[in-house]
């Protein structure tokens, strides 16, 4: 298992998870939301590419625009 | 102007506030971008703490399914411009208050000219396309920017503020949502509009007396969950808008 710091909470995760696992298993549809990655933002093609390590921190915020 | 204080005794009373605060209030110029269901509790708030000039841009006209949420208009409004009905009632709930419309689309031609008359502008819009325009033309007239916007049960808020070299609208989304995302349209409830919109009213009201504001920080309120996290927004080196400064 690996702890990841997940928009402020710490999460256990199991190893190799990566970002699009993570999301699909949380059921967050990659094109609504921006992901950074130890604060390095991450394109949507490559959250598959991105493996979570130990002490990673991710910020996941929802594109919110409406009025 | 004489204006009786009689109608702002109970923020008078604040330390924060009192009648030099108040003064204050009445000289700002305040522009809300967008009357719809966060504009018009923004409008309302500001009119009712006496801000003395509101701005106050949309082309909109007024159409049914406004108004779950856009509680400045009502039934019979419907098809009729909203940035007029909006003006008469804001100037009638408080003749305070002068409200100067501008029923047009912003645009890049337009939209400096309008922000330079304003000490801080609120965007209020519904779409990102708008907020991109706003945040950045915001960023080159030097003026303050209060952004709030909502989707579902969710809200965000930030305040931006060009002249302290603070972070911006496009540090927290620098990969522009797809067309996918933006074409489509969300759920919006009326009482979480109306959450956000009189944050950005009372963080507009805070900024112009000086007092603590949102900077460099973001809200993400969710009213489903009943939480707010506040989290940093650092200015990133490759930002297009604010990394100059
Ligand atoms: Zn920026």
């Amino acid at each position: 298992m690996v702890t990841v710091k997940v928009n402020g909470e710490n999460k256990q995760l199991e190893d190799k998870t990566n970002i699009a696992d993570f999301l699909k298993s949380n059921n967050i549809d990659p094109i609504g939301v921006t992901i950074e990655h130890n604060l390095e933002i991450v394109n949507p093609e490559n959250i598959a590419k991105v493996t979570l390590k130990d002490g990673d921190i991710l910020e996941i915020l929802r594109f919110v625009g409406g009025g | 102007m004489q204006i009786s204080l009689e109608r702002y005794k109970r923020q008078l009373l604040l330390e924060n506030i009192g009648k030099c605060g108040q003064q204050k209030l009445f000289n700002a110029k305040v522009l809300v971008c967008g009357a719809g269901g966060l504009g018009g509790p923004a409008l309302t708030y500001l009119a009712a703490a006496g801000i003395g000039n509101i701005g106050l841009c949309d082309f909109d006209v007024v159409e049914p399914s406004n108004l779950n949420r856009q509680i400045l208009y009502n039934h019979v409004d419907i098809e009729k411009q909203k940035a007029y009905i909006a003006k008469e009632r804001l100037e009638n709930f408080n003749p305070d208050v002068k409200v100067k419309v501008y029923p047009e689309k912003l645009t890049e031609k337009n939209i400096s000219d309008i922000f330079k008359n304003y000490d801080v502008v609120i965007d209020a819009v519904d779409n990102f396309q708008s907020r991109y325009l706003i945040n950045a033309a915001a960023y080159k007239s030097f003026v303050p920017l209060v952004c709030g916007a909502v989707c579902e049960f969710e809200g965000i808020l930030t305040v931006i503020v060009p002249k302290e070299n603070t972070s911006c609208f496009q540090c927290i989304y620098p990969l522009k949502p797809s067309s996918e995302l933006t074409s489509k349209t969300f759920g919006i409830l009326g009482a979480t509009a109306g959450i956000i919109g009189s944050m950005q009213a009372l963080e507009s009201i805070k900024f112009i007396l000086g007092l603590h504001c949102l900077k460099n920080k973001l809200l993400v309120f969710n009213g489903i969950e009943n939480t707010y996290r506040i989290k940093d927004v650092l200015k990133r080196k490759d930002c297009p808008i604010c990394r100059q400064g």
